[in-house]
């Protein structure tokens, strides 16, 4: 997606469905790629980085809807040392009507940021053909993949795969 | 240990391989097929149109990064509070020799390509992955121990450090970063960029730093540190970076080719997909046709390299379809699109009295306003101009969250560990690189004009 305009515009209706607000990188990034997953996305492209699947084009149509005045960040200090982004809406960009895409990013908006990581990185591993993608997500993230938060990525993968959406997301 | 084999690099003098099994192992690494490949794959893809001497190839490069990794796990050795892993430090030194094995031919052109296509084998990491762990490198590796080559793959795979054996692979000071950014200047022929490696590196340490996402934190993890007699190496070590950017890595002029040949590439693919090959001057047996329409053969991609695209262009330049033909003898004869630098354009018409940051602020502000009109004043202009635009921090993009992976780490006198840039107001006053450019040939038809009163409009909009 390389319109300015229309990448700008699908990166605002992401912060718009979600209720107006979504804190973090991480958590609009995995949002838009279990959307995309499901049939529900905009077009964006995704590939592997360090912290799952990630979109160079999403992250450019977030910077553009900030600078084209849709959206407004804010960056905080998080507890543990890092920096993080709010997102809000600044404006009305979308109807808000479709259903199954705000079930998924209200899953989004409140889950656990690891917890998420972990599914998304789980469903990328099993698209590209990892017979085995929670025991390959503990290769990847030994940090991050503890057995409590393995669990929570679990659940949390078992309500988005809930929401009726046009591609179902395979069961593992 | 006895040295056996020896490379005279011009970064490194002298690289020495010596007999112990892993040293042995990956010298035979290098004699196999899609290691030889990369001689014929340039590090700097198009970069030689601008600077001659860059033309050195992802061979040199690689080998450079086992010889920096090779350092790095010496300061492991020395530093880390924990027991040396042996098995971990030589599947990073295995990893950091390897990490480039599956670069396609001018590299991130050819990745732009696979992305617009769906091209799988068109990710340098996708491939990089299936060949060390199915082609015959696997087979070299696995006389390391079994599943050795599956391990390499991992570190590769994982894209960032999961241990501090991960992080000479892929850190703030990786191997890869250390050897290209000294690498690429000396070969280009810049003066930009040249940072003090051995107070560096003799002054590297090792920290245990905070991880997180978003809000929530996530544990702690070990990495390289900076010691506080380094800070001055440091700073020049982000600002070498952030200098190499501009200067060279996304030099106008070498993006403005980049974007010719993508946009070659692109049309021939599309061309052979849709069974019209014939119209692009190769014939039906090129390695360049045989990918297109074979897209998911590793074998079809690793006949790929620089100078096969090359060969490919004289045969382009009799092609029936125009682009193909016009911009294979554009990059033949060097007849290249200008560029029309948006964000030069309208900084010329802001307020000098600004302050740097409310400039910069009020550029994105603009530019983006801008380039929604423009893509609009584009829809009728074809291939005639080209788009092109990007951002680049200096810190390697670890994190999403802009937490100390991202981030240059000092340890200072006192043992507490700080941002480099609380301790340095030059690399605090850092902002990441930014580029939006316009590409056309003003020989042809002259857009300066047109551009220039979008940017006036939006600048009194």
């Amino acid at each position: 997606m390389v319109d300015t305009r229309e990448s700008a515009l699908a990166a605002a209706e992401l912060v718009q469905d979600a209720g107006g607000e979504i804190v973090g990188k991480t958590r609009i990034q995995k949002a838009a790629f279990f959307l995309e997953r499901m049939g529900l996305g905009s077009g964006f492209d995704f590939y592997y980085k360090h912290f799952g699947p990630y979109s160079d084009d999403l992250a450019r149509a977030l910077h553009f809807a900030r600078e084209l005045g849709l959206t407004v960040e804010e960056d905080k200090k998080a507890a543990w040392g890092g920096v993080y982004t709010v997102f809000r809406s600044a404006d009305n960009v979308g109807d808000g009507l479709d259903e199954p895409r705000h079930k998924v990013l209200g899953i989004a908006r409140n889950s656990n940021p690891v917890a998420l990581e972990l599914a998304a990185t789980a469903l990328f591993l099993r698209n590209e053909g990892t017979a085995e993608p929670w025991s390959e997500v503990r290769g990847l993230k030994p940090t991050k993949a503890t057995q409590e938060n393995l669990k929570l990525a679990k659940k949390l993968y078992e309500e988005l795969r809930e929401v009726e959406a046009p591609v179902e997301l395979p069961a593992f | 240990m006895a040295v056996v084999q020896r490379i005279r690099d011009p970064i490194h003098s002298l690289i020495e391989f010596d007999d112990s099994d892993v040293e042995a192992a990956l010298w035979q690494a290098i004699q196999t097929r899609p290691f030889q490949r990369l001689r014929r794959v340039k590090q700097l893809g198009f970069s030689d149109y601008v600077y001659p001497g860059a033309s050195h190839s992802r061979f040199s490069h690689s080998v450079g990064v086992f010889h920096t990794a090779r350092q790095l796990l010496r300061v492991i050795q020395a530093k880390s509070q924990t027991p040396y892993k042996r098995r971990q430090a030589e599947t990073a030194l295995a990893a950091a020799l390897l990490h480039d094995i599956g670069h396609g031919p001018f590299s991130h052109a050819f990745e732009s390509v696979g992305k617009t296509l769906g091209l799988k084998l068109a990710r340098h990491e996708f491939v990089s992955e299936a060949l060390i762990r199915g082609s015959e490198i696997a087979g070299v590796l696995n006389q390391l121990g079994s599943g050795f080559a599956d391990d390499v793959a991992e570190v590769i795979k994982a894209k960032g450090p999961r241990t501090l054996y991960d992080a000479v692979v892929s850190s703030q000071f990786d191997a890869d970063r250390l050897d290209y950014m000294r690498r690429d200047r000396v070969m280009a022929g810049s003066k930009h960029g040249g940072i003090d490696y051995d107070w560096l590196i003799a002054n590297l340490d090792i920290a245990e730093i905070p991880i997180g996402v978003d809000d929530v934190g996530a544990g702690t993890f070990p990495t390289f540190v900076v010691g506080p007699k380094s800070i001055e190496a440091a700073e020049a070590y982000v600002l070498g970076l952030f200098q190499l950017y501009p200067t060279i890595y996304f030099h106008k002029t070498t993006r403005g080719v980049e974007k010719l040949f993508t946009e070659l590439i692109l049309t021939v693919f599309r061309l052979a997909l849709d069974g019209a090959a014939n119209e692009t001057g190769l014939p039906d047996s090129h390695p360049l046709i045989q990918f297109a329409i074979d897209k998911d053969n590793l074998n079809r991609a690793q006949a790929l390299d620089d100078t096969v695209a090359w060969g490919a262009l004289p045969l382009f330049a009799d092609a029936t379809n125009a682009i193909v033909s016009e911009f294979s003898q554009r990059l033949l004869e060097r007849k290249l699109y200008k560029a029309f630098d948006l964000r030069a354009a309208i900084k010329k018409k802001l307020n000098p009295e600004m302050s740097p940051l409310e400039m910069e602020e009020t550029t994105d502000r603009i530019a983006a306003k801008s380039l929604e009109k423009i893509d609009l004043w584009m829809k009728d202009k074809g291939h005639k101009v080209l788009k092109d635009d990007g951002i680049r921090s200096p810190y390697k993009p670890i994190e999403e969250s802009n937490g100390p992976l991202n981030q240059i780490l000092v340890k200072t006198q006192t043992g507490s560990v700080l941002d480099l840039a609380e301790l340095s107001p030059v690399v605090s006053a850092i902002r990441p690189y930014k580029f939006s450019r316009l590409y056309f040939d003003p020989g042809v038809e002259d857009y300066t004009s047109d551009l220039n009163s979008i940017v006036e409009g939006e600048c009194h909009g």
